[in-house]
């Protein structure tokens, strides 16, 4: 691996070498989650038709957000920490970082614990009986340690396991479908009429917010991206077909047999060893995923730090998660801490590079702490305080659904049945930073926006190079 | 093997790609837009 593809500097053009099939088979492969299959079970209750058009523009509406989000990194071969410093200074990044390494938590944790108690069942089904540590040995070894291997032997890799995995995959879940159609449950689904459990809204926030859970991830793979183009459309088509597949196949198979877990529907469907296939290979792939994007969000921190160690302290923790009992309860929580955290943090960021900075941002000054990005002390507070203020939307319109009194509003949780949380509390941060920064940041040249006064020329000789900036 | 990056003499050739025109911004607004106003105005009639 070259020192600019397992650092967090940016990318030369000769290094970005992945093109519409290669960003595609990837995001494509990325969203081969089982969590996807939950996604579609926990909205089911809405009932088929309803189940499916809010499916496909919900989908298409929270990965707008991600290949829009995916540009910066895109345009300049940096990742996505890095490219969070225009908006948020030097040191703001880090409150990326830290929602990057959250969420990873949660997600390796729950995969790795869902192909663990699915195989395990399945292949108690199929050889008729266990053995001890079974569940230990499927959950760590698929979900863990088989997929921490592979990325410590190459980012890279990953892109080469999905070219494999990936057609596979798509393969089974359409055999799903058929043993759906042979076994006549068809009819059963199509007829099947909401049963109240979950509003509109509802449904629209739990696949917006599980769609931009994207967001941490997106950079360090698109800075691969031959252009925006292809990064755009790769990201978009690539998250879409395999994941609104996947919600509506396990949307379906909840209304057929009235269970969420998809390790219970697959034995109900009588799938056996396609569903122990399909968890083995989507585990994997996505997991490889995660700590590669993972590990180069520790290293936009520590740019010192050894890539393989990172990679290995990235994983460590999730082990945890995968000894955790309620795995719909973990799920639950993971999509309310991207709703709340990651949201509006991410909104300042877009409208920051699309609107203010009109696409355009200082290369050298990301890498630079004491460059025209180091704002205050290296953050940026107006955004910051946007941001806050996006996500004081966030609890008030969804608070209640965290359980917490002290965050339940009775005025909130009814207009929630209007507009949900997520994206109108995104609205917000970001309209406000629009606003806020073009008033602030039109006196001061902090943050180098182009409606800001020009900068006095600096000599060559007193701007830090980006090397010295990195030590 | 060590995948330590060497940060004394970094690449930093830091190149800009872009390739996006304003009919392919457009694109990229109505793929999110016009789904979700469908959906809407689905829900609503039923």
């Amino acid at each position: 691996m070259s020192t600019a593809e397992s650092s967090i500097l940016p990318l030369p053009r000769s290094a970005r070498y992945a093109t519409f099939p290669s960003i595609f088979w990837l995001w494509a492969a990325g969203n081969v989650l089982l969590t996807n299959f939950i996604t579609g079970s926990s909205y089911a209750g809405l009932g088929f038709w309803p189940m499916i058009v809010i499916t496909i523009a919900a989908f298409l509406l929270g990965l707008a957000f991600c290949s829009w989000d995916s540009q910066r990194s895109a345009r300049y071969g940096i990742d996505e920490m890095v490219s969070l410093r225009p908006a948020f200074g030097y040191r703001g990044s880090i409150f990326g970082v830290i929602v990057l390494v959250g969420v990873n938590f949660g997600w390796v944790g729950i995969l790795a614990s869902l192909a663990g108690s699915a195989m395990r069942l399945v292949t108690r089904d199929v050889a008729g009986q266990g053995f001890a540590g079974d569940y230990t040995l499927y959950a760590l070894g698929a979900g863990i340690v088989l997929p921490l291997i592979i990325v410590m032997f190459s980012q890279k890799a990953a892109f080469v396991l999905s070219k494999i995995t990936v057609p596979i995959l798509l393969a089974f879940v359409a055999y799903i479908i058929v043993r759906l159609a042979v076994g006549g449950y068809f009819a059963t689904i199509v007829h099947k009429h909401g049963d109240g459990s979950i509003s509109w809204a509802g449904a629209f926030e739990i696949i917006f917010a599980f769609n931009i859970s994207w967001f941490p991830y997106l950079g360090s793979w698109n800075r691969f991206a031959k252009s925006e183009r292809t990064s755009f459309w790769g990201t978009f088509l690539g998250l879409g077909s395999t994941g609104i597949l996947f919600a509506v196949v396990g949307g379906m198979a909840t209304l057929a047999t009235g269970e969420i877990d998809p390790a219970q529907w697959s034995n109900k469907l009588d799938l056996g060893i396609v569903a122990f296939a399909i968890i083995v290979l989507g585990t994997i792939t996505s997991v490889t995923h995660l700590l590669g994007s993972g590990s180069m969000g520790i290293l936009s921190l520590f740019p010192r730090l050894n890539y393989r160690w990172v990679c290995v302290a990235v994983t460590i923790p999730s082990i945890v998660f995968v000894y955790l009992s309620s795995l719909q309860q973990i799920f639950n929580l993971l999509l309310l801490f991207v709703g709340l955290l990651a949201g509006p943090y991410w909104a300042v960021a877009i409208v920051d590079y699309a609107f203010l900075r009109r696409q355009r941002i200082d290369l050298r000054a990301c890498f630079d702490p004491r460059g025209v990005y180091r704002y205050a002390g290296g953050f940026n507070l107006v955004a910051f305080l946007c941001t806050l203020l996006g996500m004081a939307v966030w609890i008030f319109l969804g608070g209640w659904e965290t359980g917490l009194t002290s965050l339940s509003f009775a005025a909130g949780e009814h207009l929630f049945g209007y507009v949900s949380a997520t994206l109108p509390s995104m609205i917000v941060a970001a309209a406000a930073y629009y606003v806020t920064a073009r008033i602030r940041f039109a006196r001061t040249p902090a943050g180098d926006y182009p409606f800001g006064p020009h900068r006095a020329a600096v000599p060559a000789e007193q701007v830090p190079a980006p090397a010295a900036a990195l030590r | 093997m060590s995948t330590r990056p060497e940060l004394e003499e970094p690449p930093f050739e830091g190149e800009e790609s872009t390739d996006l025109t304003g009919a392919h911004h457009l694109w990229m607004l109505a793929i999110a837009v016009v789904p979700i106003a469908a959906a809407t105005i689905w829900y609503l009639h039923h």
